[in-house]
């Protein structure tokens, strides 16, 4: 039946690449929320196992509920809180705790099933009473019910998949993604989702290959199929023909290959075609990312995200000593190079799990708004900070982000001062040469940028947030991810006038948004005047690559031309004939 | 061992809020606490325990402390019934 195959094989889908890539897979549909107990009892040598997987799921609930009370909170919304409040007692209820260890311990049922069995023992009971004043109560225990078998379920299925699985999914959150490449997942593939979100900065960050916007994947890929991730050509293809797979088999090869060359310009100096020294840095989200510092030969941390440090020890309270661990793993992970710490700069979409709560979450309560409202997150990451950066002298560079006046900076300046002064009291070596700036990503900053130059020890540009607050384009809306332009002439005329501050005030201006990882934008970057980037170590070689080619009068040439871009179209043919060029030279440097 | 009677003044009875705050108010003691309401014993820091009692206005309760700061416990507890679960938090 020759004719029924050619139906069933190489359905093509299209999609945006978030992270590129080429990888070829197993399709592993991946869906939240509906629930199937399997009822079956389970060997004996994994009891312990199933309870493990209970007390995992009840970890990552709570720390859900607290964001989301502490979230209600905030917003002064106390009937929400007292919900959340009786969901996350009854979480931790310990007659149901020990209900759910019998039921694995003496009837070896699944993890899912004895919190099923648990819950409907109560939901029995309370129905019995027929009060009315409860009825409305038993939904809050069925939402706590089937959080906890979603997640129990989740952590059974992700391990499951094995190395080959390419995940499908509706959306996934920036968690989601650090189980998947914990668990060696070899791409994603989303039906939603935009470009920036923190998802896929994380995918990018893990080195992990996403396609999102695919809108018919759930609906048109099945679990099981043999599936091709195309980021190159923003497809997803399943079931791919012989013909279909032995091509993709010479890509992937082709790419590796590409690979293998760029590493020949990883020892090379980080330097112009005239020897202008260009520093490039780390952009730095996880522990496990550290190694790629000196894999790639970042000369340092450009922005160390200690948003992360969140995700393991629950909502906006932070362990100091995890996050002692993690600076003090940066610092020894980067040489003798400097280390910018940002402060944390959760809210909008990061990993507070709570979008769309706010109702516009992006110019609400984020960043250092939050750390000056509470005081404590904010003593305990300076403290933290200062305590590692006496062990590594002269390093330390201190970000704040999401700045949108200048009382802002000096607060946390005074709080920094403050703490370093009683660190000392105790006998605590402490580095005086700490330095302090700010993230330039609200407009106002920029076009007040001279105010705040003079104050700053440095300024780092956020391009990601920048773009968005300046031309009013959301970044994590796919319905106007077209709009989203980070070189647009407006998002560069601030960079230029935040490199011309800094000349003038003698202040170091660095970016770190996800532009500088991009090699044309990064010799736009450099001709505006930048001289330090920050990106995901892995792409580093190709913008040393690329920014070794040319000299920087050719670079300024260039950002003049995207300055001056009146359309879109103007900036794609200048990047479109730059490409052309840029090819060219390559080749003749392999020929040479 | 304590015991004490009390009655639900509040009008709703014992729903979600009261229940979380006598299991908020009882774990911070070291003493075991358990309900005791038409020959049916429940533990008192035990949220769901505590709802399935199905406690309306004026139902009685027998309370019952044991431990070593049962006292303090106690005066805590049953202020929290007495004032009809208003807030009062510290």
């Amino acid at each position: 039946m020759p004719e029924e195959q050619t139906n069933t094989s190489n359905i093509t889908l299209k999609g945006t690449t978030a992270v590129t890539g080429l990888v070829m897979g197993v399709a592993r549909v991946y869906s939240r929320g509906n629930i199937n107990i399997n009822p079956d009892p389970v060997d004996e040598a994994r009891l312990p196992e199933e309870k493990t997987k209970f007390e995992q799921a009840r970890k990552a609930v709570g720390a859900t509920m607290e964001r989301l009370s502490d979230f209600a909170h905030s917003r002064n919304d106390s009937d929400t809180r007292d919900i959340l409040n009786a969901q996350h007692g009854i979480l931790n209820d310990p007659e149901l705790e020990i209900m759910v260890h019998q039921a694995i311990d003496e009837r070896s049922v699944r993890a899912e099933k004895a919190i099923y069995d648990a819950f409907q023992h109560y939901i029995d009971l309370i129905k019995a009473s027929e009060k009315s004043f409860l009825m409305s109560r038993l939904s809050d225990l069925r939402d706590v019910r089937d959080r906890l078998i979603n997640n129990v379920q989740q952590l059974g299925m992700i391990a499951s998949f094995g190395k080959n699985a390419v995940m499908v999914a509706e959306d996934v959150s920036p968690i989601e993604v650090i189980t998947f490449a914990r668990n060696g997942v070899k791409g994603i593939v989303c039906t939603s989702g935009g470009l920036t979100s923190h998802a896929s900065i994380i995918a990018n960050a893990m080195g992990i290959p996403m396609i999102i916007d695919a809108k018919s994947a759930m609906r048109t890929l099945r679990d099981g199929d043999t599936i091709i991730l195309d980021g190159y050509g923003n497809v997803v293809i399943a079931c791919p023909d012989e013909e279909m797979t032995s091509s993709y088999t010479r890509m992937i090869k082709k790419y590796k290959e590409e690979e293998k060359r760029l590493r020949h310009v990883i020892d090379k100096p980080s330097e112009t075609a005239c020897g202008t020294r260009i520093l490039l840095q780390a952009n730095i989200d996880f522990e496990e990312e550290v190694l790629n510092i000196e894999k790639y030969r970042a000369e340092g941390i450009g922005l160390l995200r200690t948003d992360t440090l969140l995700m393991n020890s629950g909502p906006l309270t932070m362990d100091r000593k995890r996050q002692e661990e993690f600076c003090q793993t940066a610092f020894s992970g980067s040489g003798s190079s400097q280390v910018t710490i940002r402060l944390l700069d959760v809210g909008g979409d990061k990993l507070l799990n709570i979008k769309a709560k706010e109702s516009n979450p992006f110019l609400g309560w984020r960043g250092v708004r939050i750390l000056l409202d509470r005081r404590e997150l904010l003593l305990s990451q300076l403290e933290a900070i200062c305590r590692v950066a006496g062990r590594y002298p002269g390093r330390t560079r201190i970000l704040v982000p999401m700045v949108s006046n200048l009382e802002e900076f000096l607060e946390v300046k005074r709080e920094l001062a403050g703490m370093q002064k009683n660190l000392q009291k105790k006998g605590v070596p402490v580095d005086p040469n700490i330095v302090l700036g700010i993230m330039v990503e609200v407009p106002s900053v920029a076009l007040q940028i001279r105010l705040y130059a003079e104050h700053v020890d440095f300024l780092s540009i956020g391009t990601n947030d920048l773009t968005q607050y300046t031309l009013a384009v959301d970044r994590g809306n796919s319905l106007i991810a077209s709009l989203y332009q980070p070189m647009h002439p407006a998002v560069l005329t601030f960079i230029a006038m935040t490199v011309n501050a800094g000349a003038e005030f003698h202040v170091p201006v660095a970016v770190c948004g996800e532009l500088a990882s991009e090699p044309f934008a990064a010799l736009v970057l450099a001709g505006l005047g930048v001289r330090e980037l920050s990106m995901t170590p892995r792409l580093i070689p190709k913008v040393k690559q690329a920014l070794r080619l040319y000299h920087i009068p050719e670079m300024k040439k260039l950002s003049d031309a995207a300055m001056n871009c009146l359309t879109t179209d103007e900036l794609k043919r200048i990047k479109s004939d730059w490409l052309a060029g840029y090819k060219e030279k390559l080749k003749k440097q392999q020929a040479d | 061992m304590l015991k004490k009677k009390v009655k639900v003044q509040n009008s709703a009875g014992i729903h979600a809020r009261p229940a979380s705050l006598i299991v908020k108010e009882a774990t911070r003691f070291k003493a075991e606490f358990h309900i005791h309401m038409y020959g049916y014993r429940i533990n008192g820091k035990s949220i769901l325990g505590l709802l399935t009692l199905a406690a309306e206005q004026g139902a009685e309760l027998e309370l019952e402390w044991n431990g070593p700061d049962e006292e303090e416990a106690m005066d805590r507890i049953v202020a929290l019934f007495n004032n009809g679960f208003k807030l009062n938090e510290d």
